[in-house]
């Protein structure tokens, strides 16, 4: 028995039907199923490659007194050992947009600042020796107090981590858009809360890779890792490491083993590599451990968000107060602080409320630095706009489904500019919401809970609304820039991608984008769009994906991170097309002797509109443009390559009023949670789940369907399972994953999901985001429901994760 | 996360293991399926200069019956145990709590032997040893000791073994047909390290419990039986009520801690839920061994 | 420091090497790097994730808890030795039709996994494939994949001729 898979689509377009929109199995698939992906470890692009041990610091909060590394130097394969005092005159600190960010280098020089901070890397000839010798360094601390607390660092008592700053707050803006406090002084009612949201991490099952070369002839660096993106972190790294962008090669293999966001934060290890091999004088490989990728990766924010929401009498929202405070870690490392402004334009979620105030602040603690996780800073959000939507309804005895359908946008409003400068181009939310209410039979769900509460059950109802935020403006992170540093001067915008196509001799098409994804299916996807446009089979198209910044057309925002492929890489596949198509019809007019008008690409053949029989098939004009240049007319050049770049043209520079549309694409979701407390163990089932989105034209459903799938588990951990949990002297105690606890197969759900398709009208195949939405619903739609399911005994549980040992102390407490 | 370097020798036979052992001392480690062992060496927390492996004796992976015994050889790993016809016809909860171990792949490869002689307070095997009344036999170049159960565990990761030992023999008495049993573990996710983990053999006759033996592990330092609640079963008829009662006062004797994965007072108050629900279980099962 | 080695023979693959390999050196780097196959992925060393699943000895087990030497005279098989004459196991077409994979890091030792697992419950419920597999962590799929491709390929293996089943 042998099926190939090549040739065995779950789904066959037909000739009316396109490959863009079906369930086209994956291209990947075809070497990853067989053991045959190309990831960071399996490298050896050099010879006398030389590998890496970080000796980490101990400490949450030290200084470094002394380290002595002659031992760890005198054992045999080891080359050479690099610590802070080497890097002083080799590195600049990252640059960041905080006003008091301290300094932030790829390793500690003077002081650590938490438990994993690298202090030391040993180049040895392999892994084993390197770890012998990072045994045999030794480091004299003097130890600190530590603060791991938000609001205790915030306190004038706390331990300052960067004293030069005076403070640990690295930034903090307030803002004010229309009449917040008009509002709120009118109000009927107002609510406040306050929730927490946890720490938890994107434990990707590929850990950090780099290969560092500094080539000290042209003071450069070629850096092979599994970076995602955003490129612009390119400008961060030529910066910290001084050299001219040119000399800046970044390469990403074509397999990377899942990033959810913590493969941006890779480049302080791209940096610290690529000084060990500056030092080493050989190339230098280091792959991170499962240890060192629980304690010195990167982490999502654990938030501490004080919420107030006024409103009327008959539940309309009329303005809300966000007092957020999130905890950055020991530096702050961009892109952060993008995770109190990367929801910038959409803090007003679905709803119609004009009125809010943002009072945003970023605190540095010791603990690993923060970075973008899955959903970036809307998982947060919406926990707690969401909770305190559901807590208006309680308070005014409106159903919270009621309450929402009253405050969320109509269609007419549509195309929608939010009060903080967001830009949702097209929608029908309230359709979303009833598609959802339907499928779950709502009334129903409502009858048969108030039957299970009579039995004495803890059963419970959930709802969250989320606007999921794709494709990333650039310039959104010019709205923390200095109040005194006018950034008109280079005011940043635009989530723009590049992608190149070449057809060769033989008509064969080759794809090559810079997009560096982590699984989510590029090759596949940009194949059916590009068979799609030249009538061919999309197996017979090679993409190469990865990254090279060298040799490959990229942009600053390139990358996959902020679900941007759809609306960005995929425009620009098209547009490359598009220009290969135009001058594929140039040659044909002129060998068929016809005007370009009348010329159409069908079935991987130029027709002539009106004689069918008048055709060439591509493979014949490739032919021809290769071997055979001279019979060309002079106004068209040779070869058949071409580049494109899109960029999203509603994603602007901050504007005037300190308003900014901080993402391309807006998706809308709605979750439903129907959960029960398990009355002797506390534990929560999830009983069912639903959801309904609007992605826009979904460009491959099961690729789709895969995403929200893998968003669920994301919201699932961070919400029942995972936290990374430091002690107060910034001790971490959850690193490894015997004490990070990862949901299985066996915790995962199931999920009934709808779709409602109205497609973009900013992106040409009418495509938005799908990547993150799940991560950003979930977290608030459990704690919804489990609010819910408490809600007869009086009490709430705002903070995560919600552990069976959590719930028990709640209900005990309420049964005093 | 590498290994620091060591030898590693490899006997074929049970005298030269036991002299490779005596000759290093504290320096050598056994080794048999790795499981608790190896991550412990990978992240260097444990950095010995000699394993000595014992997965190539013959003669030390077995299950067989003796008289009113199943006696089990200290290298037999935790998926023969799940899967012995003999263990399931004799001593079922054995076989259950070998099942509770983690995953196939470590049940595979993981070794009775071992498990005890770690003596992991979150661990299965020793709940079951313990209420199964099982003995342990030690050798040595001096000999064989044999422990009962109760001798055996210390404490956290400590037992009665000295250092020139090897646990050569796990020997269990059969169990009657006519008892019942009970094997429950609780964990955060799927397959993880217990939590809490409850044994319950009982045996009654004409309405009444004569012999119960009750074992709570993962909570204290020391998994032991709780003989104080086995005695207040006794001579007593099962009810909802007994088993409930039973299982509140199980609750006196253990001394749980607040961590990272649960309250002291969840930990307990889910002693009582699953010592309730395996008295309960226990009594349900009765007559059902072998079956 | 002079590293301390053994000379080791084992058959992966059904392709028999004679080496001399560090004693400290775990068998999933062994595979890697001696042997460059490098299908075989390492998640976590510490014996949580499965990403390093493999067989040894018609056993699917964790390379990186167990030292290549240990393996001295075994039978291995690794992702790489799945297809067999250029027929793809069942497993891994259920893997691509089902999308049981994104990232494709934890999947060969994912794959092995669900072989094993299938060995002993040939056709199971949902449910007792969402608990068999419980030893393999995947990040990317939320399972949903994973377990339709299990489910899958159940009743294609068993359908396999016993000479072609890899075990």
């Amino acid at each position: 028995m042998s099926i190939d898979i090549q040739s065995k689509p779950t789904e066959t377009p037909s000739k009316d039907k396109k490959w863009v929109g079906s369930k086209l199995n994956r291209l990947e698939d075809k070497r990853l199923i067989r053991g045959k992906g190309n990831y960071m470890e399996d490298l050896k692009p050099l010879p006398n490659i030389h590998h890496a041990a970080i000796l980490r610091s101990p400490h949450g909060h030290a200084r470094i007194k002394k380290i002595d590394y002659t031992k760890a130097i005198d054992i045999p394969g080891v080359r050479s050992v690099l610590v802070g005092d080497d890097i002083r005159d080799w590195v600049k600190p990252f640059p960041v947009v905080a006003d008091n960010p301290g300094k932030y280098f790829p390793m500690a020089i003077d002081k650590v600042r938490y438990v994993g901070e690298p202090v030391a890397v040993v180049i040895a000839e392999n892994q084993y020796v390197a770890e012998d010798a990072l045994d045999l360094i030794n480091v004299e601390y003097e130890a600190l107090s530590a603060t791991v607390n938000i609001e205790e660092a915030i306190s004038e008592e706390a331990p300052l981590l960067h004293e030069e700053e005076g403070t640990n707050v690295a930034i903090q803006r307030n803002t004010k858009f229309g009449n917040v406090d008009e509002a709120f002084e009118e109000a009927d009612t107002v609510v406040k809360e306050r929730v927490v949201f946890n720490r938890f991490t994107c434990m990707p099952l590929e850990t950090y890779g780099v290969i560092g070369h500094w080539d000290s002839s042209n003071h450069a660096a070629n850096i092979w890792c599994n970076f995602q993106g955003p490129f612009s972190m390119h400008a961060v790294m030529a910066k910290a490491l001084g050299v001219v962008p040119n000399k800046l090669r970044i390469m990403v293999p074509s397999d990377v083993g899942g990033g959810f966001g913590i493969k941006i934060t890779i480049y302080p290890y791209s940096c610290l590599i690529t000084l060990a091999s500056r030092k080493a004088g050989v190339p230098v490989k280091w792959i991170e451990d499962r240890r060192e990728n629980l304690i010195g990766s990167s982490s999502g924010t654990d938030r501490v968000t004080y919420m107030e929401m006024a409103a009327k009498k008959d539940g309309t929202i009329t303005g809300v107060r966000y007092k957020i405070m999130d905890s950055v870690g020991a530096y702050i490392r961009p892109p952060e602080p993008g995770t109190i402004f990367r929801p910038y334009g959409n803090y007003s979620g679905p709803y119609k409320f004009r009125n809010v105030e943002l009072d945003l602040t970023a605190v540095m603690t010791n603990k690993v630095p923060t970075g973008p996780n899955r959903g970036y800073s809307c998982g947060q959000l919406y926990h707690a706009l969401e909770r305190t939507v559901d807590k208006l309804a309680h308070t005014l005895n409106i159903d919270p489904v009621d309450l929402r359908r009253k405050n969320i946008l109509e269609p007419s409003q549509f195309p929608y500019t939010t009060p903080t400068g967001g830009y949702y181009d097209v929608g029908d939310y309230p359709a979303v919401l009833n598609k959802l209410l339907k499928s779950a039979d709502y009334k129903q769900l409502l009858k048969k809970q108030e039957e299970m509460r009579k039995q004495g059950r803890h059963v419970g109802i959930g709802i969250s609304l989320a606007v999921d935020p794709a494709a990333s403006n650039m310039g959104y992170m010019d709205v923390g820039t200095p109040k005194d540093h006018s950034n008109k001067e280079r005011p940043k915008s635009g989530s723009s991608e590049a992608a190149t196509i070449t057809i060769d001799y033989g008509g064969g098409i080759t794809v090559t984008l810079n997009t560096a994804p982590q699984g989510q299916g590029h090759e596949t996807v940009a194949a059916q769009i590009v068979a799609d446009q030249f009538g061919c089979s999309p197996y017979d198209i090679l993409v190469t994906t990865g990254s090279d910044t060298g040799t490959r057309a990229w942009t600053i925002a390139s990358g996959a991170y902020s679900s941007r492929f759809s609306g960005t890489a995929a425009n620009a596949i098209l547009m490359a097309c598009e220009g290969l198509i135009v001058k594929m019809k140039k040659v044909a007019s002129h060998l068929m002797e016809c005007s370009t008008e009348n010329l159409d690409v069908i079935d991987g053949k130029v027709v002539h509109k009106e004689d069918a029989q008048l055709s060439m098939s591509l493979k014949k004009l490739a032919g021809i443009i290769h071997w055979n240049p001279t019979i060309l007319p002079d106004e068209i050049s040779n070869g058949l390559t071409h580049t494109s770049y899109f960029s999203l043209d509603s994603v602007k520079p901050v504007d005037e009023n300190g308003r900014v549309n901080s993402s391309g694409l807006y998706s809308f979701a709605v979750d439903l949670a129907l959960v029960e407390i398990d009355k002797k163990t506390f534990e929560l089932n999830i009983l069912k789940y639903y959801m309904a989105h609007d992605i826009g034209k979904s460009l491959n459903p099961q690729i789709v369907e895969g995403q929200l799938y893998g968003g669920m588990l994301h919201g699932l951990a961070n919400t029942l399972y995972e936290e990374m949990v430091y002690d107060k002297n910034g001790q971490i105690l959850t690193g490894t994953l015997m004490d990070y606890t990862c949901p299985t197969s066996a915790e995962s759900i199931d999920l009934e999901i709808d779709h409602l398709e109205t497609p973009s009208t900013l992106t040409p195949l009418g495509a938005r985001g799908t990547g993150e939405v799940a991560t950003m619903t979930v977290p608030a739609a459990l704690t919804n429901a489990v609010n819910d399911a408490l809600k007869p005994y009086n009490v709430v549980i705002n903070d995560l994760p919600i552990t069976p040992s959590k719930l028990f102390s709640i209900l005990k407490e309420a049964e005093k | 996360m590498k290994p620091s370097s060591f030898e590693m020798y490899t006997p074929n036979n049970i005298e030269d293991a036991l002299s490779l052992l005596d000759k290093h001392g504290d320096e050598a480690k056994i080794i048999t399926g790795g499981q608790s062992l190896v991550p412990t060496i990978n992240m260097r927390l444990a950095t010995p200069k000699s394993l000595i492996d014992l997965n190539r004796i013959d003669g030390l992976r077995y299950i067989k019956k003796e008289d009113n015994k199943i006696l089990i050889g200290g290298v037999t790993r935790h998926h023969d145990l799940e899967t012995s016809s003999l263990i399931k016809e004799h001593c079922p909860l054995l076989g259950l709590a070998a099942g509770c171990i983690g995953h196939l792949a470590i049940r595979y490869r993981g070794t009775i032997g071992g498990s005890l002689a770690h003596a992991d307070p979150a661990a299965t095997l020793p709940v079951a040893l313990l209420t199964l009344d099982g003995k342990v036999k030690t050798t040595s170049v001096n000999g064989v000791r044999e422990f009962d159960a109760e001798e055996f565990f210390y404490g956290i990761f400590t037992t009665a073994m000295e250092e020139n030992e090897i646990l050569t023999e796990v020997e269990i008495p059969i169990v009657p047909k006519e008892a019942g049993y009970s094997f429950s573990t609780l964990t955060r996710i799927h397959g993880d390290f217990p939590l809490l983990a409850v044994g319950v053999l009982m045996e009654v006759e004409e309405e009444k419990i004569v012999k119960a033996r009750l074992t709570v592990g993962g909570i204290n330092p020391l998994t032991e039986r709780i003989v104080d609640v086995e005695e207040m079963l006794i001579g007593k008829k099962p009810s909802d009520e007994l088993f409930y009662e039973a299982a509140q006062s199980s609750k006196d004797f253990m001394e749980p801690e607040s961590d990272i994965s649960a309250s002291a007072e969840y930990r307990l108050h889910m002693v009582g839920v699953y010592v309730e629900e395996a008295l309960k279980n226990a009594w349900q099962n009765i007559g059902k061994v072998g079956n | 420091m002079q590293e301390n080695t053994h000379t080791m023979n084992i058959t992966v693959n059904g392709v028999n090497y004679e080496k001399e390999v560090p004693v400290r050196k775990l068998l999933s780097d062994f595979l890697r790097e001696d042997l460059g196959l490098t299908g075989t992925h390492v998640g976590c060393e510490h014996g949580v994730c499965g990403a390093c699943t493999l067989f040894v000895n018609g056993e699917a087990i964790r390379s990186c808890l167990m030292f290549a030497i240990q393996a001295d005279g075994a039978d291995v098989t690794t992702i790489e030795g799945l297809e067999r004459n250029g027929e793809l196991h069942p497993m891994q077409e259920s893997f691509s039709e089902c999308h049981g994979l994104q990232c494709g890091f934890c999947t060969p030792g994912m794959m092995m996994a669900a072989i094993d697992f299938l060995k002993h419950n040939p056709n199971p419920t949902e449910q007792e494939v969402k608990e068999g597999m419980s030893g393999n962590i995947c990040r990317c799929t939320g399972y949903k994949g994973i377990v339709d491709s299990v489910l899958k390929a159940a009743p294609l293996i068993s359908k396999l001729e016993t000479k072609s089943k890899v075990f």
